[in-house]
């Protein structure tokens, strides 16, 4: 049973982590093009800077389930590191529940947010509306709560690998 | 309800539960409390994260993460020693110049660590440093990635406080290079006094073949501030083309990086990028809640109230910044802070852009003072020493800062000089 959720999760973390990544990629492209239209085509596009902000946002809702399941988030861990094993434990449950709560609250208002978002149409890309940005809160908070699940049962603890 | 908050994220902490679940389940205790409408949450969380300048952090992650795989901090290393190499002590002043170049390619001090201090630390130990001190002066020196430009705390505290992050960059240079060098002054002297060192200029490279293979990387900023100064491109395009240009540095001209390296760079620049997004996001619904209850005006007020003067005022906000740095990480507490003191500092007279490098100066101590600091965990980690262990040899460098810190509070031309000689005519 722990294996085979293991196994699902890491599909999922893994999916959601190349989605961030081309995320990040396409982001980094887009500012590069938009130096491009106003310098060398001298037509400035208006749709780079609001679609730059939107797949960073998309980067960061698709990221966070990999950051929760390596441990990556940054803690105050000093009562961590004084306590023996047994009360590490304890803590790894409070600290899965505290993060599935407030995830659930991402995924559930996220959710609502977004379908009132749908008769919004974003500023610049007048085709599209706002629906597909807030898309990313609830469906980065299901892919979140998969990784904190998978942590509490496979517990890493990257913080320091990726902290800034 | 705003205490109620402020316990919420206090007991969070404590329990070791992540700064940004911390600072969400306080807000959403807040709004809870507050009866307003939980949808709050998701807006404010969406809308703070949902501006241009923010683009600037994960692209300076990303550039950075390009440069340190690009064999551009090794290259670094020896262009500093190449310079101050030679006296006695050479060696750690040698971290101190190359954390001081490192910072202006990069935004963050925990990567400076990373890259300069797993080359570094081990040569200073080989050369009878002790390692403590090996550790201390490579997370001191760190901090300077937070001061020199580019910066990411200066990013969150221009978006936060609406200053120019242009005006913040150029303010950072001065105080920067003001406490490298009264680092450097401070190992220099330290080093005669206990006698180490004495060989440290063995094995360098002459200046200028150390200056011919560290050329593009030493380029870098000179292509970022020059594209933002110059008015060709604004703080977050100029990160963008960091990016690119780390990367045809890195891949094409000095071909350390293959198609496999960039998969592994883009991993860890994303996880970096939402951990502190993530954190953005939650303070910046914290920062709404409790703007909305009134709380920076009536700590405003009684600020106005209790200190008098702009000198005692920046004296209390400096002690109080020392103790919130001890345990709140940097990004959070720059986002929840700037909104509630800037309004004060500029009824006093403080130019916003000087009390944003008092700020940032101050904070960054904070990523060098225990029990939360994450420069020290980075440079523990690198110096396989335990955090206990390195308490007696940091005190004097963080002493160094303190007083550096000073000087940049109580002498606004050190940052304020060079900003106003590109800003005002």
């Amino acid at each position: 049973m722990k294996q085979t959720f293991l196994r699902f999760e890491r599909y999922c973390t893994g999916f959601s982590l190349i989605v961030a990544c081309l995320m990040l990629a396409i982001a980094a492209s887009l500012g590069l093009f938009q130096i491009f239209t106003r310098f060398v085509i001298e037509q400035p596009a208006e749709w780079t800077e609001v679609l730059i902000r939107f797949s960073l946002i998309w980067m960061v809702f698709m990221g966070i389930p990999t950051a929760f399941r390596q441990g990556a988030m940054v803690s105050v861990d000093v009562l961590y590191r004084w306590s023996p094993s047994n009360v590490k434990r304890v803590l790894d449950f409070v600290v899965c529940f505290a993060a599935l709560v407030l995830i659930t609250v991402i995924i559930w208002w996220g959710w609502d947010y977004a379908n009132r978002g749908k008769v919004q149409s974003v500023i610049g890309l007048e085709d599209v509306s706002m629906f597909w940005a807030y898309l990313a809160m609830p469906v980065g908070g299901v892919f979140s709560a998969i990784g904190v699940v998978g942590n509490l049962l496979d517990p890493q603890r990257l913080e320091l690998e990726t902290a800034q | 309800m705003s205490f109620g908050m402020l316990l919420t994220m206090i007991v969070c902490f404590a329990l070791t539960i992540s700064v940004a679940v911390s600072i969400g389940l306080a807000s959403i205790f807040g709004i809870q409390m507050g009866n307003a409408n939980m949808l709050i949450s998701v807006k404010e969380m969406f809308s703070s994260i949902n501006k241009f300048p923010l683009a600037a952090i994960p692209f300076f992650i990303l550039a950075g993460n390009i440069m340190e795989t690009g064999g551009i901090s090794r290259r670094l290393v020896e262009f500093a020693k190449s310079l101050v190499g030679g006296v006695q002590g050479g060696l750690p002043m040698t971290c101190v110049l190359t954390c001081m170049i490192f910072a202006a390619v990069s935004g963050s001090s925990v990567a400076t660590t990373f890259a300069i201090g797993a080359i570094l630390i081990p040569a200073l130990i080989k050369h009878g440093y002790p390692t403590s001190y090996a550790a201390s002066l490579q997370a001191t020196s760190a901090e300077l990635g937070v001061i020199i430009p580019p910066s990411i705390p200066m990013i969150l505290y221009g978006v936060s406080a609406e200053v120019s992050i242009g005006e913040l960059f150029i303010a950072g240079i001065g105080p920067g290079i003001f406490i490298g060098l009264m680092l450097m002054l401070y190992v220099w002297l330290h080093c005669k006094y206990k006698g180490w060192g004495k060989n440290d200029g063995e094995g360098r490279l002459s200046v200028g073949k150390a200056t011919w293979q560290a050329g593009w990387a030493l380029f870098m900023p000179v292509i970022i501030l020059g594209g933002i100064y110059g008015g060709i491109f604004t703080p977050t395009e100029a990160s963008a083309v960091a990016v690119f240009y780390a990367l045809i540095v890195g891949a094409f001209i000095y071909r350390e990086i293959s198609v496999k390296d960039l998969s592994s760079i883009l991993r860890k620049s994303v996880v970096s990028s939402a951990v502190i997004m993530f954190i953005i996001a939650n303070a910046g619904l914290f920062a709404f809640l409790i703007t909305r209850a009134g709380v920076p005006d009536a700590i405003g007020s009684w600020l106005k109230e209790v200190l008098k003067t702009p000198g005692y005022f920046l004296l209390g906000v400096n002690m109080a910044l020392f103790v919130i740095g001890m345990f709140i990480e940097t990004s959070a507490a720059i986002i929840v802070l700037a909104p509630i003191l800037v309004p004060v500092a500029i009824v006093f007279g403080i130019d916003p852009v000087h009390f944003g490098m008092v700020m940032v100066v101050n904070l960054a101590m904070g990523m060098i003072t225990p029990p939360f600091g994450v420069n020290l965990f980075a440079a523990c980690t690198v110096a396989r020493i335990s955090l206990d262990r390195i308490i007696k040899d940091l005190i004097p460098f963080v002493g160094v800062i303190f007083a550096c810190l000073m000087v940049v509070t109580y002498l606004p031309d050190l940052s304020l000089y060079l900003r106003d000689l590109v800003y005002k005519k």
